[in-house]
């Protein structure tokens, strides 16, 4: 099991911090949360049943880790300072359009390219609401993206 | 082409993460770390497992264990749980958790289970009582130069004729229970009554009386005798 575990860390561990690290909307507490849900996962792999991939119960306690990251993450005290792109517009993916669902499917789906089933036994949702999740999620940003105003 | 952007946007958002090669190390030792300091947190709340379940009793005790000076490993257990006793310290717990004797850690006993030899480690503490750790012996380390994995408890030393005890079981020997108990004052022996109406005759040393039980089993109640004196009870709650 611990063969398995760490096979699957080698094998997917940039997918795994970029999806959590969205989650955590931290780069380094993204990480940090990867490297404590495997040390969970070592810890607990006797509860793992077999009812399902081993990849989809380890998602699972990285996307928990993640969201308790960002629970965790402290404050913004001051704003850095804007970086304008060399048109001035510093383009900016509005996703505090989307629901904290919707932003979870797009990063597991986008970060991952996990597929429908694997997405809802992380999140412990249907893979039909997935599918449904998503399709909003990039209509709502579609939307925002096409009426945004450019400089 | 408003999809590429989000794609794009996407990308810029959470760049691509770049290898780690000591990454898997340290994943382990986190699992190490956190193991040990699951076995503290229940060492400094004085949180034995009161779980009247399993028992039928394997283990029989072995001579000569007591007094043996205990592994790096064993001792690094208790020196971690003295570094938890000083953080609790510095998050304003005060001095309410005891600090072990590190160099005074020795066996107290030695019973054989299932999985091997099951033992008993105790340091004195500097409130007065004793710290005590539970391991089976052919566990290793997770990490070389670690710590011990299993579980423990400190007592203040208070004499109130009480019987401590507690019955679990741990994920990595799910046949056995582990019946651990102190009695707080002096005994030579306890006798364990099961639910089913057998009974068990246990010696205590330095406190602490150790058995593998049988999962399935319940304790019903526990009496000890100093001599032909019974000094301290434990009856399960309904």
């Amino acid at each position: 099991m611990i063969d398995a575990l760490e096979q699957l860390y080698r094998a997917r561990r940039p997918e795994f911090c970029r999806a959590a690290a969205a989650i955590a909307g931290d780069r380094a507490l993204g990480e940090d949360a990867v490297q404590e849900a495997f040390a969970r996962a070592v810890r607990k792999r006797r509860s793992f049943r077999g009812r399902g991939p081993l990849e989809a119960w380890v998602w699972r306690i990285v996307v928990n880790a993640a969201r308790d990251a960002r629970r965790r993450r402290p404050a913004l005290i001051a704003l850095a300072p804007p970086t304008a792109a060399s048109n001035g517009h510093a383009p900016i993916l509005p996703l505090e359009l989307l629901s904290d669902r919707q932003r979870e499917v797009l990063f597991l789906h986008y970060y991952a390219d996990l597929d429908y089933a694997t997405i809802a036994d992380a999140l412990g949702i249907s893979a039909g609401t997935v599918g449904a999740t998503l399709s909003t999620a990039r209509r709502l940003l579609r939307q925002a993206l096409a009426t945004e105003v450019r400089p | 082409m408003t999809e590429k952007r989000i794609d794009d946007l996407l990308d810029a958002l959470v760049t691509p993460f770049g290898p780690r090669p000591d990454g898997w190390e340290d994943v382990l030792s986190r699992a190490s770390r956190a193991r040990r300091r699951y076995a503290l947190v229940a060492a400094a709340a004085f949180a034995l497992l009161l779980v009247p379940t399993a028992v039928a009793l394997h283990g029989e005790v072995t001579s000569l264990f007591q007094g043996t000076p205990a592994p790096p490993a064993v001792s690094n257990t208790f020196e971690g749980g003295n570094r938890m006793a000083d953080l609790a310290a510095q998050k304003g717990m005060g001095a309410r958790f005891p600090h072990a004797d590190v160099s005074q850690a020795h066996g107290v006993l030695q019973i054989q289970t299932l999985y091997g030899p099951q033992d008993v480690w105790a340091a004195p503490n500097d409130h007065g009582g004793t710290c005590y750790f539970v391991d089976y012996a052919n566990d290793e380390p997770t990490e070389p130069g670690g710590a011990q994995p299993g579980g423990g408890t400190c007592d203040s030393g208070e004499q109130d004729a009480t019987i401590n005890t507690s019955l679990g079981w741990e994920l990595a020997h799910p046949e056995v229970s582990t019946l651990f108990g102190l009695v707080r004052t002096q005994a030579d022996r306890v006798v364990v009554r099961l639910k089913d109406g057998s009974t068990r005759t246990l010696p205590v040393v330095e406190g602490a009386f150790l058995a593998s039980l049988d999962k399935g089993a319940k304790l019903d109640h526990i009496t000890a005798y100093d001599g032909d004196e019974q000094v301290a009870t434990w009856t399960a709650p309904d």
